[in-house]
């Protein structure tokens, strides 16, 4: 097994105007994955991303960021377990954000000590 | 990593917070500010949804309203919303306020003060019960319109002037007192009532949403019986009422969504549990000597569940009932449901000319009822030439395969 980086890209939530109903859905989806990815133990780490920081670039300067197209934000990632890529990415059909535009990016991690 | 349980959320659990946060927001910083309100919860619900991917909080309910109320503060502090009558209060006095606000039991006094607002005199019924829907139940757009069987379009306009109207009267988050009290419970009452007869008996939009709008209207009628003030005949006799119809849910609809007369109900897939709970608050109402429309209602549909069986129906009790029923509210479907009472009774002399007194053309939508009826009523008489000429003009006015099927199958009674 080696584990792999999912990386989730698309619009921010906030500019979806779900109902109550519909964030609580929204959110029985990600649970729903999760909790798969759990039980296949497939599950390495994950983490969701705010919405806006900062871009630093050479000598310190300091913008606000990220520039790229506000439908293609980084929101979060996760790092899941899977014998290739082709597996890793067969993991990847729980993603609940496909409907409203966003995208999973998947790469291997590297292991250092195979290098 | 371990596994965690399986995580699931209470149903509709984001849509029932959204109305707590809306009316304890609304308490601490006036109705005045609502957008401003709405904008902090949806903001709490987009934290959730983003912080809750990997990790669920032991108590989601008192997560979001921590998040909500933080929100409120930093708002508050950034100058966006402001504190009217906080004015004179030290900010810690002020912060402690806000915390005895969130308290779980004044959470059902805001509750209610929204619904209150909500059915204002000042808004239209229609802006009523939608508005309600929106801000008490936590109900979308599409949503609302989808279980009022109305078009998006026409739910936005009537929240929009819903929200001007209480702007230009400038309703107050109050619970009435006095002689005030009276009339705006009434108000609250009709629009629960009606939300869940939409519930109830709309036949065409989908089940789960019927159930939800039902589901609303009990829980924010049960937050009226509940509060001191508003503990009274009518909400419990109405609360009683939606427990008897919701009890019978599952029975009055068949495997193919088809409407299951009352006579034709399996009695056995009844609720009993929420038949009792319905005895309980009909018991708690009290009614006096001249009950009122609500008592009445209540008291006929107490009378069919405890019926063993449909031809077991204490129909003399009923029809005294329906008598008064028929005073209280004149309207042509009450007698109509009573001349079945009389027909059931054998009483078919007093029945047909209580059915030609009935002028067809206010019966809108129900035309077809009214014709089964007097077939009915001619059967037992033995006319089968009368009879057959009302079960074809029945068929006429039927709309769709369910009503005129039901029709071909001869009904025995309509209460649906």
């Amino acid at each position: 097994m080696k584990n792999f980086m999912l990386i989730f890209r698309g619009p921010d939530y906030n500019e979806q105007e779900f109902t109550a109903d519909e964030s609580q859905e929204m959110m029985g989806k990600w649970f729903a994955w999760v909790d798969a990815l759990k039980t296949e133990n497939r599950y390495v780490a994950g983490e969701a991303l705010m919405p806006t920081g900062k871009m630093v670039k050479r000598n310190n300067v300091v913008t606000d960021g990220p520039y790229a197209e506000a439908k293609e934000l980084v929101g979060g990632f996760f790092v899941i377990r899977a014998t290739d890529i082709d597996d890793a990415v067969a993991h990847c059909d729980g993603f609940p954000d496909y409907g409203i535009g966003g995208t999973v990016e998947v790469r291997e991690v590297v292991v250092f000590e195979n290098m | 990593m371990s596994n965690e349980p399986h995580r699931e959320l209470v149903d509709h659990l984001f849509r029932q917070e959204q109305g707590k946060m809306v009316a304890v927001l609304t308490r601490i910083f006036g109705f005045d500010q609502l957008e401003l309100i709405e904008d902090v919860v949806q903001e709490a619900f987009l934290s959730a949804l983003r912080a809750w991917r990997g990790r669920t909080p032991e108590n989601p309910a008192g997560w979001l309203m921590q998040v909500a109320k933080n929100r409120a503060v930093d708002q508050l502090r950034r100058g966006r919303l402001q504190v009217r009558q906080a004015a004179t209060m030290e900010p810690a006095a002020f912060v402690v306020r806000v915390n005895e606000l969130f308290h779980e039991k004044e959470l059902a006094d805001s509750q209610l003060r929204l619904v209150f607002a909500c059915c204002h005199p000042a808004l239209e019924e229609k802006d009523q019960i939608a508005f309600t829907l929106q801000l008490a139940s936590g109900f979308g757009v599409k949503e609302i319109a989808h279980a009022l069987l109305t078009r998006e379009e026409t739910i936005k306009k009537r929240l929009q002037r819903a929200r001007s109207r209480i702007k230009e009267a400038g309703v107050q988050l109050i619970i009435p007192t006095g002689s005030d009290l009276t009339v705006r419970l009434d108000a609250v009452l009709q629009v629960l009532y009606l939300t869940f007869n939409e519930g109830y008996y709309s036949t065409t939009s989908e089940d789960v949403i019927r159930r939800d709008l039902c589901a609303e209207a009990m829980r924010l009628t049960k937050l009226v019986c509940e509060h001191p003030v508003t503990d009274s005949t009518d909400a419990n006799a109405l609360l009683a009422l939606m427990c008897y119809h919701a009890a019978r849910f599952d029975g009055r609809l068949g495997p193919d969504n088809e409407i299951v007369l009352l006579a034709d109900q399996d009695r056995s897939t009844w609720d009993r549990e929420l038949i009792g709970v319905a005895h309980r608050y009909l018991d708690k109402s009290k009614p006096g000597p001249s009950p009122s429309v609500y008592v009445l209602e209540a008291a006929i549909a107490a009378q069919h569940v405890i019926a063993p069986t449909y031809a077991q129906t204490s129909w003399g009790p009923l029809l005294k009932l329906y008598d008064l029923l028929e005073k209280r509210k004149p309207n042509p479907m009450v007698s109509l449901n009573r001349a079945v009472v009389l027909i059931e009774m054998g009483e078919t002399i007093r029945a047909l000319p209580a059915l030609q007194a009935l002028d067809e053309t206010a019966l809108t939508g129900h035309e077809h009822l009214y014709h089964c009826v007097l077939a009915q009523v001619y059967e037992r008489m033995g006319d089968g030439a009368s009879r057959l000429t009302h079960l074809s003009r029945a068929l006429d006015f039927a709309r769709g395969d369910r009503e005129r099927a039901l029709i071909r199958r001869r009904m025995g009674s309509f209460i649906g």
